[in-house]
């Protein structure tokens, strides 16, 4: 698996941490796995399970 | 319908960037074929990006043999490949059972430049979903 770097524009290698590939320091030399800490992570929607039942 | 490999599910961690687009690629390796069922692409950025899905005969991206998907995902939302149901953000309605790929095909998937953003991460924003199939002569 690989990405593109947002620095170089190059395409860089992943790595495979428990399950899931994720970004890698650059041949560039930027850290991405620091980017991806470091910008907004995505939290979906999950249904809230403690909400009481209305009848109608 | 496959009936035979293993089944594969490669989940993928999505980190967009302010206004820059995004490239990810995998090669399927040598020796095996995949029989691609389903993709999940999420676009976790707080503004609009156009996917694109390209399958290419080879690791340098030179020829390609069909672009599969090109969707504008909304901030935030995700879509599902295949889907022929472009508005749904659910896996279902598909009318193609699989897509079969030979050692050295490269899938590419695009996130274009969505404009001025905060950048954003999704730990799974995008899965391959795949049956991995040794190859034969």
């Amino acid at each position: 698996m690989k990405e593109s770097c947002p620095y170089c524009g190059k395409m860089t290698d992943m790595q495979l941490v428990e399950g899931v590939w994720k970004s890698k320091t650059c041949d560039c030399g930027k850290d991405l796995a620091a980017l991806a800490k470091s910008v907004p992570e995505l939290v979906e929607e999950q249904p809230d399970l403690e909400s009481k039942e209305v009848l109608p | 319908m496959i009936s035979e490999g293993t089944m594969q599910q490669d989940v993928t961690s999505v980190t967009l960037v302010n206004d820059t687009a995004k490239t990810i690629d995998t090669v399927v390796p040598a020796g095996e074929r995949y029989a691609l069922l389903g993709i999940r692409i999420v676009n976790p950025d707080n503004v609009d990006r156009i996917v694109s899905i390209t399958i290419y005969k080879e690791a340098a991206k030179t020829n390609v043999i069909a672009e599969i998907f090109n969707i504008t995902v909304p901030a935030t939302q995700k879509k599902y490949w295949p889907n022929t149901t472009v508005a749904s953000a659910v896996r279902w309605n598909a009318t193609s059972p699989e897509e079969l790929l030979e050692a050295g095909n490269s899938i590419s998937v695009v996130w274009l430049a969505g404009g001025a953003s905060a950048g954003a991460t999704d730990a799974d924003g995008l899965v391959f979903s795949y049956v991995k199939i040794a190859s034969r002569g």
